[in-house]
């Protein structure tokens, strides 16, 4: 299992990495990243200058979500590639045949968290240096080794949720022949809505809030913040609810693939081509 | 010892335009060591039965035994003893070196990487591709891709190989090395080949028993020799002038087991491989290709193939199944 999962990693690695010169795949995935955050950073600002409401706390939050948000949404579709190019490239059926297939799909979801983690990082710096440079504010963000580390850890523990949703994605590129490649766009717009990425859940009418605090990424933003811009306290109860939504997410993901799997040998889908 | 069992093996697909039977009770055996083929046309359910074996498909009713293990309850150990590979020569990971393809597919089995990396370098040099190793994948041409695509076949040390269509537009070079490695596989590590094919040169060459298959029923079952020299009908090749192209289907003439017709648009000939039903018959067909003003060059006597032996039973060559020529 330990073999295979890493094998995977490395492969998923190769994979991102590996069709240029690996720091120019940095540079390149930041600049969509850093784009992201600061267009939402400058209509907040225009807007709020407008009204005369600017207010750099808002900044910070809009920062944090929008460069985490980011990260989630870029590392989220991965199972689905693996699964959707390896039925086109016929990889997936061989990765089936050798009982992999869990293996695999959570070994190239590590990979591109991993390439996705670097990009939010230089993300949210470069969008922090850009907002002194260009607005001339300056952020009350705290990089301290406690505050990163709490931060990442909010990452990890995004990573179980993702893979959940990851492996609900594939489960559905099992049974396609002909993938809606726009899904992960859809998916990764619900989840902006409502993960609190660049507005507060309260500010969602009712019943629409009960769908934010179920979401396992809303809790990671929050506990992000907490971690970064304050106040500490609410970061335990913030990456607990984080922690549980996320392994439920991930059972739940967990079981949908399994069956999907077995549907799918029934069928005749597993090595069925996707165009 | 039989290696690969199937015991009335069936597979009903549901379609849009009704119940498709693609495998109807196909039963046999493959021993250990042998290099065993699986012939005929496309369609003709030789996929549907490699899929059922390599466990990525379920069938409707039957049993099948890889190694022993049941391809339904007992799937996880079957592939662990199973390679396969198929004609697609897209497998694998483009931005990836050909050795790390290899290696990775290695991993997924469990092999120690110094294993992984004598057998990929053994592999490697038995196609003859060590030079292509570190090269990534989409740089390879085609002929060392389905190289890369046999040799990832045998990586994990299987007891058991499928191929489906392996040197399906393989260069000629390409094509030899693979057919002396199937032979070697299984005559020095005791491996059972498993090789689903339309290539009748192929099957003749390299195979120890042949099954002829034809819409997802298995028709015979012998070496090559056997199921040549069962076939006691005369087989005659007539070459005749491009107006033997006007007989679509050899059946209709009178006499006439079954037969295919290739047409030379260049050079305006046509040859027409017929299977009498017996000597006697070959005066008749000549005059009846007279009489439909096709003019016959020459005609002789010529050995059956196993093409042959699969129009005796079908009536129809591969190419006319394939376009639907019914017998």
């Amino acid at each position: 299992m330990i073999r295979k999962l890493a094998a995977s990693i490395m492969l998923g690695l190769e994979r991102e990495f590996g069709w240029t010169f690996p720091p120019l795949v940095i540079l390149l995935s930041m600049i969509p990243a850093t784009a992201g955050v600061l267009t939402a950073v400058m209509v907040y600002w225009v807007g709020a200058s407008a009204a005369d409401r600017a207010d750099p706390r808002w900044v910070a939050f809009l920062i944090v979500g929008a460069s985490l948000y980011t990260h989630f949404a870029s590392y989220i579709w991965a199972p689905l590639s693996a699964v959707s190019e390896g039925k086109a490239s016929y990889t997936y059926p061989l990765v089936f045949i050798s009982h992999s297939s869990l293996s695999y799909i959570a070994g190239r979801v590590v990979a591109s968290f991993i390439e996705s983690s670097f990009t939010a990082v230089l993300a949210l710096g470069a969008a922090t240096l850009a907002v002194k440079a260009l607005l001339g504010v300056t952020l009350e963000l705290s990089f301290t080794p406690l505050s990163i580390a709490l931060f990442s850890i909010g990452m990890i523990v995004g990573l179980l949720a993702a893979l959940g949703l990851g492996l609900m994605l594939a489960a559905y590129a099992i049974f396609v022949t002909r993938l809606e490649w726009g899904l992960p766009v859809y998916i990764s717009g619900i989840l902006m809505i409502f993960s609190e990425a660049i507005f507060p859940s309260s500010a969602l009418p009712a019943p629409l809030p009960i769908i934010a605090e179920s979401l396992p990424f809303t809790h990671i933003i929050r506990a992000a913040r907490a971690a970064l811009i304050g106040p500490l306290s609410l970061y335990p109860a913030e990456i607990l609810a984080a922690a549980l939504l996320g392994f439920a997410w991930f059972l739940t993901g967990l079981a949908v693939y399994t069956y999907s799997e077995g549907i799918g040998r029934r069928r005749g889908y597993i090595d069925y081509r996707v165009v | 010892m039989a290696n690969v069992v199937a015991e009335n093996l069936t597979r009903v697909f549901e379609t849009k335009s009704g119940r498709l039977l693609a495998l109807d009770s196909v039963s046999f055996e493959v021993q250990t060591g042998e290099v065993f083929g699986l012939l005929g046309p496309n369609g003709a359910g030789k996929t549907t039965l490699i899929r059922i074996l390599t466990t990525l498909l379920l069938p409707t009713y039957g049993r099948a035994l890889v190694g022993g293990f049941d391809v339904v309850k007992e799937a996880k150990k079957v592939r662990s003893i199973i390679g396969f590979s198929s004609s697609s020569e897209r497998v694998g990971f483009d931005f990836v070196t050909a050795r790390r393809n290899l290696w990775f597919f290695s991993q997924l089995y469990g092999t120690p990487t110094g294993e992984a990396n004598r057998r990929i370098e053994e592999l490697a040099a038995l196609l003859e591709f060590q030079d292509q190793l570190d090269r990534k994948l989409y740089t390879l041409t085609t002929g060392y891709r389905q190289r890369l695509n046999i040799a990832r076949a045998f990586i994990n040390d299987p007891q058991v190989v499928f191929f489906d269509e392996p040197t399906n537009g393989m260069d000629v070079f390409s094509a030899k090395k693979v057919r002396e490695l199937f032979v070697k596989e299984a005559k020095t590590n005791s491996r059972t080949i498993f090789l689903a094919t339309h290539n009748m040169f192929e099957a003749e060459e390299v195979c120890d028993r042949v099954a002829i298959i034809d819409r997802g029923r298995i028709l015979a079952i012998d070496s090559p020799e056997n199921l040549k020299s069962s076939l006691s009908k005369p087989v005659v090749l007539f070459e005749t002038d491009i107006a033997g192209a006007s007989i679509s289907d050899p059946t209709r003439l009178d006499g006439v087991v079954g037969g295919t017709i290739k047409v030379d648009n260049e050079n305006e000939t046509a040859k027409i491989r017929v299977i009498l039903r017996d000597e006697d018959f070959l005066e008749r067909v000549l005059q009846l290709l007279e009489k439909r003003g096709i003019r016959v060059f020459n005609y002789q006597r010529i050995e059956p193939t196993l093409e042959d032996v699969f129009i005796s039973l079908v009536g129809a060559g591969f190419a006319e199944r394939e376009r639907g020529i019914e017998a």
